[in-house]
């Protein structure tokens, strides 16, 4: 008795004709020949092809359909961006190169490890102290305060302290029992939260918060506890919203952003006109005017493809977005310890709900707060954390593998 | 000029692109989705196990086989048998293995040879993990899994 794994040929095949098509049509953009273009477009297809087969060659566990979905979405992210600024597009692609490498070192450490033990209480008080700097050293970007300036490049520590925040829930949450044993768990999310919301990180905020409670809920199955969870977190926003008067800003814009439209409304405006334009399937690629949008290759991104690619693409690259989903969370339920478990949900969960709060801003679902969709956006911070929790959860599969095939072997059966 | 030609394809080229999004995201979902069911399916046969034989002697060609067995199984070379042996001092139903009160137990069903770590058995006979039980002239190895064996 065999376990077969099934050819992936025809999807990478698809995506090679995808990227292609679309940098070929790029080429002739702007009334001259841009090589350039091409020359991009066959760079990130080689990039794909080898990433995949190495890594399906070295891991040979690794959950490939998790991959295959976040090579689209990083695809059709390094097009747009190239649509919109083509230098910001090489430096995606130079990134995407190095988080690969770090995405490996992570699957890596996470296929031998077992919890971190004592080390989390470490990696809490790191991203608290990450958490700390930016409202110290920060520059501020775009309303918030959230980047530090290193000279040579600036990175956001908030995303790195996300993975951080993930890694001790996890610990917390497979560990403990007794309620009371979660005090220092919930005093440390209560800090990050509030660090975030000083620093005017408001998406990350909500983002922490969110996982905390999916999290909370999924270890301990306590319906009451998460419920008071969910209206210690109300309060919190209800007080925040009188306290701090850039959140008062950010819901005032969303409830009418039409008054405000030359000011603090023109960018959720520009993005909802944006998507208007582009209907259902889109005006075409290049012919949409990205550049009238504030942000347009980072945290509007999702309203460039609604523009150029239709409404439709936007929910298909949804779809991608659920197919990771579903197989993190098979993943997930397949771990051999809680640990593992709680650590790829949290990744699942994190980048899911990213996810949400930035399309559901974008649309005017929710209020509008500054966070990139994962591996869409351009941002060598944020596209770096989305691979390092790909690598997590990746880890994780090859890990689930590797018990599998032990079991499958001791009963004379194999997989392929 | 060029411009009006890339305006004209950029249009009419957005439907390719839905076209293969789409493509691209239904075989993801159905490759995905036959592969889980598949494992799922050996999985969920393989849990079913209570433990294998392992051939040791008497079929060179499949020596060190490991066939699983069930919470019950009949040995034999007929096409009926659960565990089919095909060589010619094997009866058609040979014997049969099942588990009782957390024992697993070796019955003989017919007058051909069964034996137990060398030694005739006509009577049901509990067998444990490493002995080596023989049908006609094949012998296998025993393995039940150590959760599910009883501790003598």
């Amino acid at each position: 008795m065999k376990i077969s794994r099934r050819s992936t040929k025809a999807i990478l095949f698809l995506q090679q004709i995808f990227i292609l098509s679309a940098f070929g049509l790029l080429t002739i953009q702007n009334g001259n020949l841009d090589f350039m273009a091409i020359a991009m477009g066959v760079a990130l297809c080689v990039f794909n092809l080898l990433q995949y087969n190495i890594l399906k060659a070295a891991f040979r566990h690794m959950d490939r359909f998790v991959l295959l979905a976040a090579q689209f979405l990083w695809s059709v992210g390094i097009i747009v961006i190239y649509r919109i600024n083509p230098e910001y597009a090489f430096k995606q692609g130079i990134i995407l190169f190095g988080s690969t490498i770090v995405s490996v070192i992570v699957m890596l450490v996470i296929r031998k490890s077992h919890d971190f033990g004592k080390w989390n209480w470490l990696f809490m008080l790191l991203a608290i102290a990450l958490l700390g700097s930016t409202l110290i050293l920060s520059k501020t970007i775009g309303g918030a305060k959230n980047w530090i300036d290193l000279k040579i490049f600036s990175f956001q520590p908030s995303e790195f302290a996300k993975i951080l925040f993930i890694m001790g829930s996890a610990y917390f949450l497979s560990t403990r029992e007794k309620l009371f044993s979660f005090f220092p768990y919930i005093l440390f999310t209560g800090i990050c939260v509030i660090l975030l919301v000083a620093a005017k990180e408001l998406g990350t905020g909500l983002l922490l918060c969110g996982t905390f409670l999916i999290l909370f809920f999924a270890a301990t199955g306590r319906i009451f506890l998460t419920l008071i969870g969910v209206g210690v977190f109300g309060v919190g926003a209800y007080a925040s919203y009188h306290i701090f008067s850039h959140v008062r800003t950010r819901v005032e814009v969303w409830l009418d952003p039409w008054s405000s439209y030359n000011d603090q409304g023109y960018q959720i405006v520009q993005g909802l006109m944006a998507l208007a334009s582009g209907g259902l399937f889109g005006v075409g690629l290049g012919n949409g005017m990205p550049n009238v949008i504030p942000a347009s290759h980072t945290d509007y991104i999702f309203s460039v493809i609604g523009e150029e690619f239709g409404i439709l693409f936007a929910a298909v690259v949804i779809v991608f977005y659920l197919v990771f989903i579903v197989r993190g969370m098979l993943i997930a339920l397949n771990a051999e310890n809680i640990y593992d478990a709680l650590l790829v949900f949290g990744c699942t969960c994190m980048l899911s709900l990213q996810g949400f709060i930035i399309i559901g801003g974008v649309i005017k679902l929710i209020p509008l707060t500054g966070i990139t969709l994962p591996f869409i956006s351009y941002g060598g911070s944020s596209l770096l954390s989305s691979m390092i929790q790909l690598g997590i959860i990746e880890g994780v599969a090859i890990k689930n593998g590797k018990k599998e095939e032990k079991e499958l072997r001791m009963m004379g059966a194999d997989v392929l | 000029m060029l411009d009006s030609i890339y305006k004209i394809m950029a249009t009419g080229m957005r439907f390719w692109f839905l076209f293969l999004a789409i493509l691209i995201v239904i075989l993801l979902i159905a490759v995905s989705r036959k592969e889980y069911r598949e494992r799922k399916a050996v999985l969920g046969e393989i849990g079913q196990y209570i433990g294998y034989l392992e051939i040791v002697g008497g079929l060179p060609e499949a020596q060190g086989t490991r066939i699983g067995i069930a919470s019950e199984n009949t040995i034999g070379s007929g096409r009926g048998a659960d565990i089919v042996i095909r060589h010619p001092s094997v009866q058609r139903v040979h014997a049969m293995i099942y588990m009782k009160d957390r024992a697993l137990i070796l019955s003989p069903l017919t007058k051909g040879v069964t034996q137990i770590n060398g030694r005739r058995a006509n009577n049901a006979y509990e067998v444990h993990t490493g002995d080596v039980i023989t049908f006609g002239d094949v012998s296998a190895k025993v393995f039940i899994r150590p959760e599910l064996e009883r501790i003598v």
